[in-house]
């Protein structure tokens, strides 16, 4: 037991004590026990001194109606009633490990998703525009913030000693750890304000300049995650910073619910415009574009509603497990389902790979025929590859249509005006 | 009760003795152990041997209340004042600064108590730290060590000013990325 317990216990308990029929307030060599009115119960959370004890489990002290605390009917001694701070104990192991080892999945799950959306995004060159290049930010930051995730799990969660030590390494980890998380929601709100402004403010004009995109996307997270990592030093300083149970931790909370806001307002924003003002005049691009913010519509509260919920843990232990097992979902499968809902639920992506695969089994015919050298199979082979060409731009270059565009893909517009897109 | 650090004689240091006390007073409150001894014991550090100790134990009837009482205070607390003393007042209620001398002192009356076979804590240590706190800790503040939020007139700045930076770049950015158009 812990001499600083005592230490501050002894000083409060010289303090004077108040009326009524109570018993004493007490130190029993584990916690401290204020006065208590006779024939109560009084509780508190469990002390952290041993490895099985759980403090988040209750201790109670029965004081009886005369005054006096209550004794062990075996040794007539006074007794504390300690025996909930370990009986849950090794079940709620059992679920912690559940618990860490689908977080760590989650995150390999994300990142082998992202990895291969960004693999399509980069090889489709054709795929490429401005959205698209944002779509590809946002999917770093993700794949670093789950790699960071994936690295503090193992090496400090999973490792009582390093926390014991506390080295600083471990505070270095958890700042990245929170500006890579501030990354992922500003990457988020890019998206949002590059479509607001895209279809709101400029009506599928120009190529806007993405360096301030930039700026908001990496650059500016630095600021919620330093002035966290200061704030931690100076009032908060537990051992690598691994404590939840600070308000702290708003100071990069508080920055992303306001981004995941103003992103959802910007997004309701856009609904309104394209479905009031924009059905008539630009039908097509009207719907084309419902189904570029539809995607973005559904992620935002996705990702918004952990924080939402985050400080809710129901008290009833299944509610609370359900609780986690959802939370856990939440947060550690996110880059799963960004990946999904961009890339791979996007129709210009399935497209092209259904075009890729098509080509490819086409070569792959045709290699079987080329032995007998028909020329036929050839053209139509080419025709294939070269006529779904503007397909997947559609998405993406509604400034082809309005702006510039180049000499060869003015008949590829011709071809497409008329055309309402499913 | 969870279990103490180990038996370590070394860890207790016996008090020194006052100026008045001299061998007659010590003899009288001991005299199971002043028969065994020639002089006045040497105070050193480390326990008077355990053999004579033990020895006493079989021969009187050990009290745990006022026996016990007094051995606390002859053999822990003087060690306990002289530290306290070459602390400067100041520092009584700096935790790091008190902590080695009131470790000390809870072992010296842990060591007692297991000797005469006295069950720990008992009423008599309870007072007994009572009675040195009301003397050395009463005007040290309750906060204590652990670890808490600061105060809300410091939180509240913390928290308010990201957001309102976060809004603010967000409005720079609508707004360059709209000067960027070219849109009037």
């Amino acid at each position: 037991p812990d001499f600083e317990s005592s230490f501050v216990c002894c000083v409060w308990l010289c303090v004077s004590g108040g009326a009524g029929l109570y018993c004493n307030r007490t130190w029993d060599g584990w916690l401290c026990w204020d006065d208590t009115p006779a024939g109560t119960v009084t509780w508190q959370n469990c002390p952290n001194y041993f490895p099985d004890f759980d403090s988040t489990e209750k201790a109670t002290k029965i004081c009886s109606e005369s005054g006096q605390w209550f004794r062990h009917p075996d040794t007539n001694r006074t007794w504390s009633n300690y025996t909930l701070c370990n009986f849950h104990t090794t079940g709620k192991l059992k679920m912690a490990y559940i618990l860490y080892y689908m977080a760590i999945v989650g995150h390999a799950l994300s990142i082998a998703s992202l990895l291969i959306s960004l693999a399509i995004f980069f090889y489709f060159r054709n795929l490429s525009c401005q959205r698209i290049t944002l779509h590809k930010n946002l999917f770093v930051s993700y794949v670093l913030n789950s790699a960071l995730t994936l690295i503090y799990l193992i090496a400090v969660v999973n490792n009582p000693d390093v926390v014991g030590r506390n080295p600083v390494g471990c505070k270095v980890l958890h700042f990245f750890h929170m500006y890579m998380l501030g990354c992922n929601y500003f990457w988020m709100l890019c998206e949002g304000i590059y479509l607001h402004t895209l279809i709101v403010v400029a009506v599928f004009a120009e190529e806007q300049h993405l360096h301030w995109y930039y700026l908001l996307g990496w650059g500016f997270p630095l600021v919620p995650a330093s002035i966290h990592a200061v704030a931690r030093k100076k009032y908060f300083d537990d051992n690598c910073w691994m404590s939840v149970e600070t308000h702290l931790l708003y100071v990069v909370h508080g920055p992303i619910m306001a981004a995941l806001l103003v992103n959802l307002f910007f997004l309701l924003n856009i609904v309104r415009v394209l479905v009031t003002k924009l059905r008539d005049t630009h039908r097509a691009e009207s719907n084309m574009y419902m189904k570029a913010v539809r995607a973005t519509l559904i992620l935002v509260p996705l990702l918004g509603i952990q924080f939402v919920i985050f400080p809710w843990r129901p008290e009833n232990r299944l509610a609370g497990e359900v609780y986690d097992y959802i939370m856990h979902i939440l947060m550690h499968y996110q880059g799963l389902l960004v990946a999904t809902i961009f890339c791979f639920f996007n129709g210009e992506v399935q497209a092209a790979l259904k075009r890729q695969w098509i080509q490819y089994k086409a070569q792959w015919g045709q290699r079987r025929r080329d032995h007998c050298s028909m020329r036929s199979t050839s053209y139509t082979a080419t025709s294939i590859t070269e006529v779904p060409a503007f397909m997947y731009h559609h998405d993406c270059n509604s400034e082809h249509l309005n702006g510039r565009h180049t000499s060869e893909d003015s008949e590829l517009v011709a071809l497409k005006t008329g055309e309402t897109y499913a | 009760m969870g279990s103490f650090r180990p038996r370590s004689e070394h860890n207790c240091t016996l008090a020194k003795p006052t100026k008045n006390e001299g061998r007659g007073a010590y003899n009288a409150k001991f005299p199971c152990l002043a028969n065994h001894l020639d002089h006045p014991p040497r105070w050193r550090r480390g326990f008077p041997p355990r053999a004579i100790v033990e020895a006493c134990q079989s021969v009187s009837v050990m009290a745990c209340g006022g026996t016990y009482e007094y051995a606390i205070e002859e053999f822990c607390l003087g060690k306990f004042r002289l530290d306290m003393e070459e602390l400067d007042q100041h520092h009584w209620c700096s935790w790091e600064d008190t902590v080695e001398p009131y470790g000390e002192l809870t072992n010296c009356t842990y060591l007692i108590a297991l000797k005469m076979d006295c069950f720990w804590p008992n009423r008599q240590v309870d007072e007994f730290f009572i009675r040195i706190h009301k003397h050395y800790f009463h005007d040290c503040s309750l906060s204590g060590r652990q670890l808490r939020d600061p105060p809300n007139h410091i939180l509240g700045p913390f928290i308010v000013v990201p957001i309102l930076v976060t809004l603010l770049m967000t409005a720079l950015v609508v707004w360059r990325s709209k000067r960027s158009e070219g849109i009037v």
